[in-house]
């Protein structure tokens, strides 16, 4: 908190002002969140609000993109005049063949590196040509940029994608659980300030990134007649002092802005 | 809070939490060297509450230990900087697992790699995992880590956070509850005062540890009105009274500032201003000396694990439990609750029974001279059978029935169990009740249906709505059938046809139908009776018919008439037991004879009888009154009995014979009908009579399958239903009984024995003499006569003829299948054993599906009036499982 505290965390600013003054500051640095949301609650832009607030303070940023292709996603905030081209892009959409290579994008392909990558893996599971995103391979990915990179922000965007398309993982509960686990504890010791985005699990269901991020945001949006209304809520917060309250939220030209 | 709260100093062994608002709550602390759990979702401030725990045992010199397992060591230490230096000396244990290397790393025990060391000394960066050596965190690796650091440093507090994250990390190849459980036995074992955090999705889910542990903190979360509103409660502290109100409060300071002065609703969750109310709701009366527990289900499962030990036979209490079960996974949270105050009062009254029956003789073998003792210790305390006021949400209840239900030896060790000394004193009520018990459950239905007004109009049915849609409804009946006999479904077809034209009041009718069979015996009786023969006979469209006919024919009527003959005879003695079911009762004639069986080796007991005898007559004079309402009053006695439930619980079933009384006299038919729908519930019970002696073991443990896959339908009285169509058979002579002995106050027990003893033995007193009394008679029987089936098979032929119904008749065809169909349904469940299916699938699921398969073949074979009545399909069931 104040600057006199040894024991004082790193902030991260989110991107968003009116988010960070509910988060008192920001995100605590080094540590992994959950932000979960319906469908076009406004997940991803907070992901990429949040990276490229990152760049504008000259951090190395990753984004995971599970759900969209890099390609999407660039058209998707042509609108909004932002400027990806250094946002590093793992592209982990499992279509992601299909998809032209957008130049704009620095992308790092999964599949070749991966390939290597599993044949070192202690018990390789998937086949040699399947082109598959696993939470295993994200965490080697991220294991082999880091090395030389180290990135200070990471989304995920999402690990519920994560999940559904890792079929193996998901017959194997354990072996999910230990995955995930496996994959925040390394973000978490590479000191990477990471957002994780989910769709938000069934009722009663708890997931383990729900366990193990330090902080949960949740965005939702409802109808009223014809106009939405998006509303933002810190769920919890691990040590930080936070507005627990629900709060609205509109999506400008400037992506989103809290009031 | 102010940190100089001392706990209250009469609170001997009381441990202070250190959030001075929740010590109040818990009238002074903790009680120590046991496992507690914090239950919440996250951002409550579970590891906060755990924190200051750990820090209060600082502040007192204690040495602590706090085990983390989902926030690194580095973030507890800077996320709670704010409980000031106290952390710094608390010591702690990285629990996390490394990072998973994917590579072939030799795997070492987190025990014999990491150490707890005080906080003071945790780095602010992270703990890099090695590169080298991954470490394993495993279940057993923490158990040996904690065995020996807490002989290490003599720690006197520990936190382990979180138990949902050890389960999810933690317990590869394990299963997750079952690891939960061994690890809190491991805890327990420890005699540490243990803090669990466990996290939970919802405000109001439920995980299966708390049932574990010895009590339980509850913090919950709730968006009220747009604003965000915590609040704290405790769930479940055994050997203590404690606050059971929620009061809000709000994370701040140190720690847990707790309102004590603002309570908040637990359904509505406003606030409720209570200005002046005592602070701490005492949970249990005072008792002399014996620790009170707060949790109904603690003091049930501790007295039944008892009993247990000295080898009573506490079938009866399963199955009440069962019921309560079943009718919890219905959403029936009233009539689980009726449920719970008779398993209760069983349990009670067995103690009591076993006590008096001991006393010349205490038991010398080692654990069961302990158990006559606690047994003894309990009675002595001015114990009361306390009635759960507050129930967990459904899902929590559920959960903790199943745990009791776990406490309980499925195995009809009844009928090796010579124990059954219970037959002896007034347990010799409870274990015939025990056998009874389904039939009880049924009672519970009807009282909540309200069976008597049901009865005189379709209204009735509207009652049944507790079922839901009469389509519901007629699952429960159905399931009767199927459990019971089979043949009643057919009935039930043949029925329909018939009633065909009322086929939208059928549905009502046939929820009422169920409601009067427990009714029946005593107030439908006499009112319908006249109508309800005919109707069923005629098949009119009458009001009085439909709810007779079509409703008792989909399911009972028609069963009624054709097995109750067969059944009169054997049955009449059960009819004690169902008593207070008044349909119950003429199953329990089938399942008497199962029961009786097991009951024989009781009644060498009966020497006892004497003193079992009087306080069953109280107890029925109680209940009976309760009889009566049935509907309503059922459970309002037991919750006002609770101290008294033991006998509460008999009485009502001796009552509900005595309402029966009226009943009989009406007419036999009318009777019949009633008892057949009670029958319909009972039949299962014939099965198991059939099956085996031990009927009420084995409806247990169909219940428990029930209670897994409880099927939304209310219907899971129905299952018990099911139990009810053995009953039916003595109902048909019952009815004849009936006609002679509806002078009798007793309906069920003169229903009952008419066939057996005889009008001769005495409502109260003489129910149990009857009941010993036919036992034999009744072992006789079903050995001769082919308790179960066989009878069954043959009744319904007979009283179809009696009845004159062709269509019923039919439907005795169509019982014959109709078994058959509850078998394939069952066999589902339980192939095995036809008794857990009509417990289990009270729920209304094998019914259903019985109808389901048996619409379509079904109807052509019973006959062409199958096809007419809209029942159609529950009655096709059968008659297609029967080809």
């Amino acid at each position: 908190m104040n600057a006199a505290d040894p024991l004082a965390e790193r902030r991260v600013g989110t991107g968003i002002p009116g988010l960070d003054r509910m988060l008192g500051g920001g995100l605590v640095a080094g540590r992994p969140f959950l932000v979960t949301g319906g469908t076009g609650s406004g997940k991803s832009l907070l992901g990429l609000q949040f990276l490229l607030e990152g760049l504008r303070h000259h951090e190395e940023v990753l984004l995971v993109a599970v759900d969209e292709p890099p390609s999407e996603i660039m058209e998707n905030v042509r609108s909004f005049g932002w400027d990806l081209s250094q946002v590093k892009t793992l592209d982990a959409n499992p279509g992601t063949r299909a998809i032209k290579r957008n130049m704009a994008v620095q992308e790092i392909r999964t599949m070749t590196d991966l390939k290597s990558m599993r044949d070192l893996s202690q018990d390789t599971k998937r086949g040699s040509d399947a082109e598959e995103i696993s939470i295993q391979s994200i965490q080697l990915k991220l294991r082999q940029q880091m090395a030389d990179k180290p990135f200070r922000r990471v989304v995920v965007d999402s690990i519920t994608s994560v999940r559904r398309f890792t079929i193996k993982a998901s017959a194997d509960p354990q072996a999910e659980r230990t995955e995930i686990q496996s994959l925040l504890r390394f973000l978490s010791e590479s000191g990477v300030t990471a957002l994780i985005t989910a769709t938000p699990s069934d009722p009663g269901v708890l997931t383990p990134e729900e366990i193990l991020t330090r902080g949960e945001i949740l965005l939702t949006r409802k109808w009223v007649g014809d106009r939405s209304i998006r509303q933002l809520k810190i769920v919890r917060m691990r040590g930080a002092a936070h507005d627990p309250e629900r709060r609205p939220f509109v999506i400008t030209n400037q992506g989103i802005v809290l009031g | 809070m102010t940190v100089e709260h001392a706990p209250d100093p009469s609170a001997d062994g009381r441990v202070s939490t250190g959030t001075p608002g929740l010590d109040a709550m818990l009238e002074g602390g903790l009680v120590s060297r046991r496992p507690y759990l914090i239950v919440g979702p996250s951002g409550t401030g579970k590891t906060t509450l755990a924190l200051r725990f750990l820090c209060e045992g600082v502040r007192h010199g204690e040495h602590v230990l706090f085990v983390t397992m989902e926030e690194p060591p580095n973030e507890v230490r800077v996320n709670h900087r704010g409980l000031g230096e106290d952390l710094l000396g608390v010591d702690v244990f990285d629990a996390i697992p490394d990072i998973m290397r994917y590579e072939r790393v030799p795997f070492k025990d987190i025990a014999a790699v990491r150490h707890a060391a005080p906080f003071a000394e945790i780095p602010l960066e992270i703990r890099r995992s090695p590169e080298l050596a991954a470490v394993e965190v495993t279940m057993t690796g923490l158990e040996q880590m904690l065995r020996t650091e807490v002989v290490r440093r003599n720690y006197s507090r520990v936190v382990i956070d979180s138990l949902t994250a050890f389960q999810y990390f933690c317990m590869k190849g394990f299963d997750p509850v079952a690891g939960a459980q061994a690890f809190l036995r491991f805890l327990s074992d420890l005699k540490v005062t243990t803090l669990l955090t466990v996290e939970s999705p919802l405000e109001d889910a439920d995980t299966p540890e708390r049932t574990l542990a010895r009590g339980e903190i509850r913090l919950f979360r709730w968006e009220l009105e747009g604003r965000t509103v915590r609040a704290i409660g405790v769930e479940k502290f055994r050997g203590s009274s404690h606050d059971v109100r929620l009061h809000p409060y709000r994370i701040g300071g140190p720690g847990l500032q707790v309102n004590l002065n603002v309570t908040i609703s637990r359904d509505t969750r406003q606030i409720i201003e209570e200005p002046r109310l005592p602070e701490v709701a005492p949970t249990i009366p005072a008792s002399a000396g014996i620790e009170s527990s707060a949790s109904p289900f603690d003091s049930l499962a501790e007295e039944v694990r008892d009993l247990v030990l000295i080898g009573a036979e506490v079938g009866a209490v399963r199955t009440e439990i069962e019921a309560a079960l079943g009718a919890a996974a219905a959403g029936e949270i009233d009539r689980s609750r009726g449920h719970i105050s008779r398993a209760q009062a069983l349990a009670l009254d067995l103690s009591d029974a076993l006590r008096r029956r001991m006393e010349e003789s205490p038991p010398v073998a080692p654990g069961v001279a302990e158990a006559y003792q606690r047994i003894v210790e309990r009675s002595e305390a001015a114990r009361a059978g306390i009635p759960p006021t507050r129930l967990p949400p459904t899902q929590a209840l559920q959960i903790q029935l199943e745990w009791v239900l776990s406490t309980i030896p499925r195995a009809p060790a009844a009928v090796g169990t010579p124990m059954v000394e219970v037959p002896a004193g007034s347990s010799a009520r409870a274990v015939v009740e025990g056998t009874a018990a389904p039939s009880l459950a049924f009672e519970d239905r009807e009282a909540e249906v309200p069976p008597p007004p049901a009865l005189s109009a379709a209204p009735a049915g509207t009652p049944h709505g507790p079922t839901g849609i009469p389509s519901t409804a007629e699952p429960e009946a159905p399931f009767p059938a199927v459990e019971g006999k089979p043949s009643e479904p057919v009935e039930t077809l043949s029925e329909p046809p018939e009633s065909t034209t009322p086929t939208p009041s059928l549905p009502t009718l046939s929820p009422e139908a169920l409601p009067q069979p427990a009714n029946a015996p005593a107030a439908a009786a006499e009112p319908f009776r006249g109508t309800p023969g005919e109707p069923g006979e005629s098949g009119s469209p009458a009001l009085p018919v439909p709810l007779l006919e079509a409703p008792s024919t989909n399911a009972w009527a028609p069963p009624t008439e054709r097995l109750p003959p067969p059944p009169n005879e054997a049955e009449p003695e059960r009819a004690l037991p169902p008593q207070g079911w008044s349909a119950p009762t003429l199953p329990g004639g089938p399942l008497p004879t199962p029961r009786r069986k097991t009951r024989l080796p009781d009644e060498p007991a009966p020497p006892a009888p004497g003193p079992a005898s009087r306080p069953l007559p109280s107890a029925e004079r109680d209940r009976r009154p309760p009889l009566p309402f049935r509907g309503a009053e059922p459970e309002p006695p037991l919750s006002q009995l609770p101290a008294r439930s033991a006998s509460p619980d008999r009485p009502r079933t001796t009552y509900a014979p005595v309402p029966a009384p009226a009943a009989p006299p009406p007419l036999r038919e009318q009777a019949a009908a009633s008892r057949s729908a009670g029958s319909g519930a009972v039949q299962p019970p014939p099965s198991r009579d059939l099956a085996s002696g031990p009927l009420a073991v084995r409806q247990v443990e169909p219940r428990k399958a029930e209670g897994t896959a409880p099927r939304p339908p209310g219907t899971g009285s129905p299952v018990v239903v099911a139990a009810p169509p053995p009953t039916f058979v003595p109902p048909l002579v019952a009815p004849a009984s009936s006609a002679s002995t509806p002078p009798s106050t007793e309906p069920a027990s003169a229903l009952g024995r008419e066939s057996p003893t005889g009008m001769g033995s005495a409502p109260s007193a003489p129910p149990k003499r009857k009941r010993r009394a036919s036992p034999s008679p009744r072992k006789k029987a079903a050995a001769a006569v082919p308790t179960g089936t066989t009878p069954l098979v043959p009744a319904p032929p007979s009283d179809t003829a009696a009845a004159a119904a062709a269509s019923p008749r039919p439907a005795a065809m169509s019982v014959g299948t109709a078994p058959e169909v509850t078998t394939d349904g069952g066999a589902a469940i339980a192939a095995p054993k036809p008794k857990r299916r009509a417990p289990r699938k009270r729920t209304a699921p094998t019914v259903v599906r019985a109808r389901a398969g048996a619409i379509p073949s079904a109807e052509p074979p019973p006959k062409a009036e199958a096809p007419g009545a809209t029942p159609a399909p529950s009655e096709s069931g059968p008659p297609n499982e029967e080809p």
